[in-house]
This record gives structure tokens, sequence and C-alpha cells, in this order.
């Protein structure tokens, strides 16, 4: 158990720094596109293309790490009214749901990347449309083994008597 | 029988509170799947995103909102509203709707104004000598105050979904957006008037201190505003210098944020709301490519012309739908009822345009309606009130935001002749 969310949290902080760094390279690229565009009226070609696509790698990494926090957008007024222990049974309810529909959507994310790596299209600079692509799959995957770990987590902590749900700490 | 089976177990899922892009992506994958069509259809849709420029807004607006938020940006922005406009009767009050709304336009989502500014401006009214009903209202009400504006993320992810301009909308938004703002501006002034609540004089003094201390920010929603208004940016573009902008302000002139502890984390923070807007978005686009092979907004529009003929009763039923949707769930979710709505409103003959503005007054009343709107939640757990004591102060506001509401729904006009 304790190898799961050791894993768990790995996962957690190689995807934040992915994230700040990816995110951080977006920011100064977007504003030296601007700056070019508007006055040397010339810009990197590619890099439009390229930003668009580091927008589907930070939006995957986000949602990795919302997964961990339970912070995906969803309808809650009725499980803040409920007891404690129910709220649990709850979460366990629909994570196990989520993870199973998110393997679902990886596999459907696979067929694609398949079908893009046999056209083989090139996107920018000699590089396959599949290598930028490949994040949905991966993401979908995580997303699930996430989904998956915190509902086992929790099972196992009603076992051992706790009914708590803990607090996620941010900002 | 199956199929009704699906459906009461994924309504029932909502309600437990499962992720909304786990139901999105069911409905999309069990669609596609029983019509024998492949689904990595909805992964192509999905793709379909990194096809428009406009995406690449919705991170850097998101982040440099974060930026802004976690900055004493809110601090300087009451300041000098105060210095500005506090003279006037009710002032302190119409101060706390200008900031939050420009704050709300900048931070996109709702929640954060009334955890970031309400708790400042809260104890302030109350020194003031306010009412703690009245604040409570005040402050809950101008959580949503704002969506309307430039550069507010809804706006972008409505024309996304819509397939219409974004800076057509956000035109389209401004005067529709000054109203709401105006006619609970009207409604504190009396209150003011009636409480007789002390006033300040004006200094110029004081205002030239407040505005030396937001100079820097100062800039920005002309920048934004202007530029885009201007046709000099498009949205995406403004996004990218205000980020940059932000980012270099905060932690280099005004050193609010430390570059190695602060800005990290609040990266990480704002791609967390990213990242959960993603994959609403991701999902939704599947799902409307299927509703859309189905032809179910057709099928919709002919049911619904079946019972309502005229265009005014359409936006009454309109009107309706949205504040139930916008009770249930926030405006990044909500967003999947727009390729829905877009086409039937056309058939009625309702420019699409028009069409996102009342979309997005609904949802930001929607936000204040008891039982379970956003901003109540937000407010009790903010200031530690029950609901109901909220919901209660929140009800004068609800009224007279209806009054704008029914204007903006009613006169197109008020939307439109801005982006002709």
């Amino acid at each position: 158990m304790n190898i799961l969310k050791r894993i768990d949290q790995m996962i957690d902080s190689i995807v934040s720094w992915f994230v700040v760094g990816v995110l951080g390279l977006m920011i100064v690229m977007a504003f030296a596109q601007v700056v070019l565009r508007n006055i040397f009226h010339s810009n990197i070609e590619w890099g439009d293309i390229f930003l668009r696509h580091l927008v589907l790698w930070v939006g995957f990494f986000g949602a990795i790490i919302a997964t961990g926090e339970r912070r995906h957008l969803k309808i809650e007024f009725v499980s803040k009214l409920v007891p404690k222990k129910i709220h649990k049974a709850f979460l366990i309810l629909t994570n196990i749901f989520a993870a199973i529909i998110c393997y679902f959507l990886m596999q459907a994310a696979i067929a694609f990347v398949q079908s893009e790596i046999e056209t083989g299209e090139i996107l920018i600079l000699n590089l396959p449309t599949w290598y930028f692509i490949l994040v949905i799959p991966i993401g979908y995957a995580v997303i699930a083994f996430r989904f998956l770990v915190h509902s086992v987590v929790w099972i196992w902590e009603i076992f051992r008597g706790h009914w708590e749900v803990a607090e996620v700490q941010h900002l | 029988m199956k199929i009704i089976f699906v459906v009461l177990a994924l309504i029932a899922l909502v309600f437990l509170g499962a992720p909304l892009f786990t139901i999105i992506g069911a409905i999309s994958l069990f669609g596609f799947a029983s019509q024998g069509i492949d689904t990595a259809a909805i992964m192509v849709e999905l793709y379909r995103l990194a096809s428009q420029p406009v995406l690449l807004a919705i991170p850097l607006f998101t982040v440099a909102g974060y930026f802004l938020a976690e900055s004493r940006a809110p601090k300087r922005i009451v300041a000098f509203a105060q210095a500005l406009i506090g003279w006037m009767p009710g002032g302190l009050a119409v101060v706390v709707l200008a900031s939050c709304a420009v704050f709300t336009a900048f931070t996109g989502g709702s929640g954060v104004t009334i955890v970031a500014l309400g708790g400042l401006v809260f104890p302030i009214l109350l020194a003031e000598e306010y009412s703690e009903k009245f604040a409570l209202g005040l402050v809950t009400t101008s959580g949503s105050l704002g969506l309307l504006f430039p550069p507010s993320l809804p706006i972008i992810l409505y024309g996304t979904f819509a397939e219409v301009s974004i800076d057509n909308l956000f035109r389209a938004g401004i005067v529709p957006g000054i109203i709401l703002v105006l006619v609970i501006a009207a409604y504190s002034i009396y209150q003011g008037r009636k409480t007789n609540v002390p006033r300040h004089p004006f200094e110029w003094k004081k205002l030239w201190m407040a505005f030396k201390g937001i100079a820097w920010e100062i800039p920005l929603p002309f920048f934004i505003i202007g530029g885009i208004y201007g046709g000099y940016f498009t949205a995406t573009e403004a996004a990218a210098v205000t980020a940059f902008y932000v980012f270099i302000v905060e932690v280099f002139i005004y050193k609010d944020l430390k570059f190695t502890t602060d800005v990290p984390r609040v990266m990480r923070e704002s791609m967390v709301l990213v990242g959960a807007i993603l994959m609403i978005l991701g999902c939704a686009m599947g799902l409307t490519s299927y509703l859309i092979d189905q032809q179910v907004p057709q099928q919709l529009f002919a049911f619904i012309s079946q019972v309502v003929t005229s265009k005014i009763v359409f936006l009454m039923l309109l009107n309706v739908f949205l504040l139930m949707i916008g009770m249930m769930m926030e405006i990044f979710s909500a967003i999947v009822v727009v390729p829905l709505i877009v086409p039937v409103a056309m058939q009625y003959g309702i420019n699409p345009v028009h069409l996102g503005i009342i979309f997005l007054a609904n949802l930001e009343i929607a936000y204040l309606m008891p039982p379970v709107g956003l901003n109540l939640f937000m407010a009790s757990f903010r200031f530690n009130k029950p609901i109901g004591k909220l919901a209660i102060a929140t009800l004068p506001f609800i009224v007279v935001l209806f009054i704008g509401l029914i204007l903006i729904t009613y006169v197109p006009e008020l939307s439109l002749w801005l982006v002709k």
C-alpha cells in the first residue's frame, strides 16, 4: 500500500515540475511570437502550432494533478450534505467509475495515435504529429491509475477503521 | 430498457460527485460504440482543439489571473478604487463592485474572487457600518460580476464551442456587463443613503498615492480591452502579452511573488484548473460531434417548436433552463450545453453572439441562486456563515440583477451594437 502511495506521490512531483517547465516555456515563447510578429514582422513559423500542442501537454499534466487533489469539475452539493462515511463511499464509487472510463478513453487514444503513426504525417520541423499527441493516451493512463490508487487507498483505510477523508491542501 | 438503466446510473453518478468529464466521456464512448463507430473518433475531435488558435489563450490568461490573485494586486485594486470613488454615497460598496468585476474578468472563475477579494473587503464593509446582511450579499454577488468583460475565460470557451468569433463576443459583452454592474451599484448607493454610512471626502493626495501603488497594473485592462477592441490584438496575443507582463511586474517589480517558491506553486496551481477544463472540453468535443451526427439539435428543435412558437417564450424558457444548469454546475462544465442550444436558438432567429451573452449573464446570476448556487457555497466557506443566511442576504441582489438580465435578454441591440 505504501508503495502505491509513494508511486502516486512521485508521479505528482514529476508532473508538477514538468508543468512548471512547459508553462514557463509557453509564457516566454508566446510573448516572443507577439513581439516578433508586431515589431519585426516575422515570427517562428512553427511556433503557434507548437504552442497549441503544448497546451495539450500542460492540460493533461494539470489534469493528472487535479486527479490527485480531487479537483476535477463536478457537482458537489450532494456530497457536501451527506455524512462523512457516506461521502467516502461516494468517493470510492465515483473514483472507480472514473478509472474505468479513463481506461476506455486511453484505449480510444491509443487507437488514435496508432492511426497517426501509420499516416506518418509531419507536424513541424520533421517531427511527426504522433510525438505531440502521445500525451493523450499517457495522460488518460496516468489519470486512470491515480483514480484507482486513491480508491484502493480509501478502501484500505476503511478496513483499518478510518472513515475520515483527508482534506486536500492547496494554496 | 438498457438505455434507461444507463441513463439513470449516469445521472446518479453525477449527483454522487463523479468528475463531469468522465460522465461526458462515458456518454461519448457509449454513443460512438453503439453506432459501431471506432471510439478513436472522440480523440480526433479532442485533437481538433489544437487547431484552434484561441486554445493558447486559456492557460495564459489563467496563469496571469492566478499570479494577480496571489500577489498583493487585490489590495492595490481596492485601495485605488477607494481613493477614486470612495467619496460617493455608498461609495465603498461601489468600490467593492468595481474591484470584484475587474478581478473576476481577469481570473475567469467566480470562486477565486470571493476567496481572494471577498476576504479583503468584507471586514472593511463592516467597519464602515454597512449591515452584515448587506455586506454578505454584496460580496457574494460581486463574486461573479465581471464574467462578461474581457478577458473572461468563459467567453473564450463559449466562442470555441459555439464557433463564434471571440473578439466579437468580447465586444458584445461590454455593455451588458456594465448594465449588470450598474444595477447593483444603483441598489448599493440607495442602500448607502438609506443607512447613512459615513462618507469620506475625496482627496487628490490619497488618489495619487494609490495610483502610484498600482501604476504598473493600471495599464493592463486598458491594454487588453483597447488592444482587442481596437483590432490591434487577437485574444490570444493579448493573453500572451498579459501573462508575460504580469509575471514580470509581480515577480520583479512589485516582488510580491518569490521566483523560486511562489512562482512554481502558482503556475502548478493554475494548470490544475486548466487541466480540469481541458478534460471537460476534450470529452465535450466528442459528445458534440456525436450529437450533431445524430441530429439531436434538429430533433430538439422539432420537439420544442411544437410547443413554443414565439421567440419571446423561447427566451423565457431558455432563461429558466440556463438558471437551473448554472445553479448546479460552474461555468466550465455548463459549456457542454452550448452546442445543443446554439442551433436551436438560431432557428428562433437569435444571434449566436447575443446568445453567448444571455448564456453567461444567466449563469452569473444562477451562481447566486439558492439552494445550491456556487457563490453561496464559496461565500459560506470563506466567511463561515450558513448557506441559508447567505441566501437571504443575496436575495435583494438577485431581484435587482433580474432587471438587468431581462434587459440583456430581450434587447439584443445592447449586445450587438458594438459588434456591427
